[in-house]
């Protein structure tokens, strides 16, 4: 951990940023107890599960498609000839723009439902 | 001219920023994390700056140019790489609150002997990439200015090193900032000029049926030596060192291989159908356009290939120290997530520009394949953009932002390798982990200069792969999976990490040269990676000896900050 108020009777004035930073990194290290809340392992557990089937199944949506495009290309070699949209045929537009900006949506997509998951599972934690 | 001045402009904007920080940069967390404090949308740019290296900026447009639309695989499988990154890894570790990768596993799994293996695979695959930077600055320094390949080398490897011994990690996040916007800059404004082009007319459709020919007189400088080969007979005027004689003036050369010397320039005509280096398939418009039309990928099974490569890149993302490291330095688990949507968002449109620059070359610098310096490839094609001033200022532009491609990546890797040695195998501070930039430093030079005749993206493909067979697993496993185990751990790390080693050796030595063999031991990702996860889910699940006070470890990687708490605020 950092030294914050060095003993020579200065003291450090510091960005709230900084120091919300760093009363989160001390925060920690009282046991029994993790960023204000206990610890039983169960609804650790329950937090832990949601995220992971959030997770999981956010991958299989990009990564099924992406897994089964190659064998598309394979047994559909006409699939080259086709351009949808201007000039760039479809394998090119699947593989750069599209299938690209596709992926950052899915993030997009988890930064909000992962958040979500959080925030109910602190609110059912206060209810107690 | 121009174009020296605006890399020494990134030069110079790179020493004063980074040495400015060195008022602020005193307390370890300092120098490691940043204290923590880096907003999350300037710690995407860092992020972003770190990420669009040599091997994007210069490495793809080369591929593409190469092999055609398999390439843009590599593309998709970085991209997939950030959503991983947000899906499974940012979060989580941030709030865990180490300094380093190998800390962070040593505190999940209580295995204090598995601190210096990690750190071990940190270097081994963060020292690669390096390598791929330095060549990169060798490169493109040579390409500018005509100065020697070591020039570029020593003074990128020098540059970081004043940097981050001066500022750690807090006064790089600044830089890396800055230098993310002359990255930009370097593919958006060629992207533009080039898109007018393609939707004006003035350009004929890549996918024709023949391979690319020189569109006009071409004089072609060959910095080194190369075998290249003809597929029709040729007059050329030449000026060096042809097949082991020296010329000076017309020569006939017949169809078939010719050696060209170090710093020969030979002058190609208008229709001339471009020679290949020797070992570069010769392909044309419609099977460079098509997928799976390279068939020489994966030692001639395209399929495997693309595969291969989505894997390795999806997994290498997620794995290489110097990203990961970056969301250390947001305050808090939140604001990680969020600092990688805003790194996908920036990234995707700066990855779906560049294949146009690489598919570009095709027709603006064909030259390039074959004079052995393929590397060179978004350079080249930005110097023939434009004539005159216009031309000039394009060089410039695309100039810089290599530069500042290779001098925020280098200066990440260069962290993550001094972090790992002076906090994990030394586990000292401040002074020792200047010490250690120092160090690293100087290998990765003398190195870098040895590195010369091998492919920038060979280097990345080596790193990838063994840092994805490694550390990747042990982070995903360890941060979701309550019963991996310092036994899985250990087993992961050496089983991944050996097999990749040995496979990519056996390639160097040249042991396998054609067919599944080389498909396989070439791009081991796509059964190394399996194998790791699947090595450390069974020797966990066989080992009795479970990780202590489990509830209270996976607490502190999952729970959410409090916004209701003011101890824990924004």
């Amino acid at each position: 951990m950092d030294s914050d108020q060095p003993s020579n009777g200065r003291k450090i004035v510091m960005h709230p940023r900084t120091a919300a930073a760093r009363r989160q990194d001390r925060a920690r290290v009282f046991g029994g107890h993790v960023r204000g809340y206990t610890t039983e392992t169960d609804e650790v557990l329950d937090l832990l599960q949601a995220q992971r089937r959030l997770s999981l199944g956010l991958l299989a949506v990009v990564v099924v498609p992406v897994f089964t495009l190659p064998l598309l290309f394979r047994f559909l070699p006409s699939m080259a000839d086709i351009t949808p949209i201007g000039p760039l045929p479809l394998p090119w537009l699947l593989l750069g723009p599209v299938g690209l900006f596709a992926i950052v949506a899915v993030a997009v997509l988890h930064g909000v439902l992962a958040g979500r998951i959080e925030e109910r599972w602190a609110a059912a934690r206060h209810k107690r | 001219m121009i174009a020296t001045t605006a890399v020494l402009l990134v030069v110079a904007i790179t020493i004063i920023l980074g040495t400015a920080s060195l008022r602020y940069a005193r307390t370890t967390s300092n120098f490691f994390v940043a204290s923590r404090s880096v907003n999350p949308v300037w710690n995407a740019f860092a992020v972003c700056g770190e990420t669009m290296s040599a091997a994007s900026y210069l490495g793809v447009p080369a591929l593409v140019l190469v092999f055609g639309v398999d390439m843009l695989w590599t593309l998709v499988g970085w991209t997939i790489g950030f959503l991983l990154l947000s899906l499974f890894i940012a979060a989580p570790v941030r709030r865990f609150g180490s300094y380093t990768i190998p800390e962070f596993v040593e505190g999940r799994l209580d295995a204090p002997q598995l601190r210096p293996l990690v750190a071990t695979a940190v270097i081994v695959a963060s020292g690669f990439f390096l390598l791929a930077q330095l060549k990169g600055a060798g490169v493109v320094a040579r390409e500018l200015t005509g100065a020697p390949y070591w020039v570029g080398v020593v003074v990128v490897g020098v540059l970081v090193a004043i940097n981050l011994s001066a500022g750690g990690m807090r006064g790089i996040t600044f830089v890396q900032g800055f230098q993310f916007f002359f990255i930009v800059l370097g593919v958006v404004v060629p992207f533009i000029l080039l898109s007018a082009q393609w939707t004006g007319g003035e350009r004929e459709p890549l996918n024709g049926p023949e391979p690319p020919v020189f569109l006009d007189d071409i004089e072609v400088s060959y910095p080194t030596e190369v075998d290249i080969e003809l597929v029709t007979a040729a007059t050329v005027e030449a000026r060096g060192v042809v097949n082991g004689d020296e010329v000076d003036g017309s020569l006939s050369l017949s169809a078939g291989l010719h050696t060209i010397g170090a710093g020969s320039t030979l002058t190609w005509t208008e229709g001339t159908p471009a020679p290949h280096e020797e070992g570069i398939d010769r392909l044309t418009g419609e099977e460079w356009a098509a997928p799976l039309g390279a068939k020489s990928l994966g030692g001639g099974h395209p399929l495997y290939f693309s595969y291969a490569v989505v894997l390795a890149n999806m997994f290498g993302i997620i794995s290489l120290p110097h990203i990961v490291v970056r969301f250390y330095t947001n305050p808090t688990g939140r604001e990680a997530r969020r600092t990688n949507v805003w790194v996908l968002c920036l990234l995707a449109p700066y990855y779906a520009m560049l294949p146009l620059i690489g598919g570009s070359a095709r027709q603006l610098a064909p030259d390039v394949l074959g004079n052995g310096n393929t590397d060179s490839t978004t350079i080249v094609v930005g110097q023939r953009l434009a004539d005159g001033l216009r031309g000039e200022l394009l060089e410039a532009v695309v100039s810089a932002g290599a530069a500042a491609a290779f001098l925020s990546t280098a200066a990440g890797l260069l962290i993550a390798m001094a972090g790992a040695l002076s906090h994990d195998i030394l586990a000292a501070g401040v002074p020792q982990f200047r010490l250690s930039v120092w160090a690293a430093a100087a290998v990765a030079i003398a190195a870098g200069l040895a590195v010369e005749g091998v492919d920038i993206n060979v280097l990345i493909g080596w790193s990838t792969s063994i840092a994805a067979s490694s550390i990747g697993p042990l982070l995903v496993l360890g941060i979701w999976w309550t019963g991996f185990t310092r036994r899985g751990a250990v087993a992961t790390v050496v089983i991944g990490g050996t097999t990749t080693t040995l496979a990519v050796t056996a390639t160097i030595v040249g042991l396998v040269d054609s067919g599944w063999p080389l498909a396989i031991l070439s791009t081991p990702a796509a059964w190394s990676v399996p194998l790791a996860f699947a090595v450390g889910i069974v020797v966990s699940m066989t080992d009795d000896e479970k990780v202590s006070q489990i509830g209270h470890k996976f607490a502190l990687m999952h729970l959410p900050e409090r916004r209701d708490n003011p101890e824990a605020a924004s």
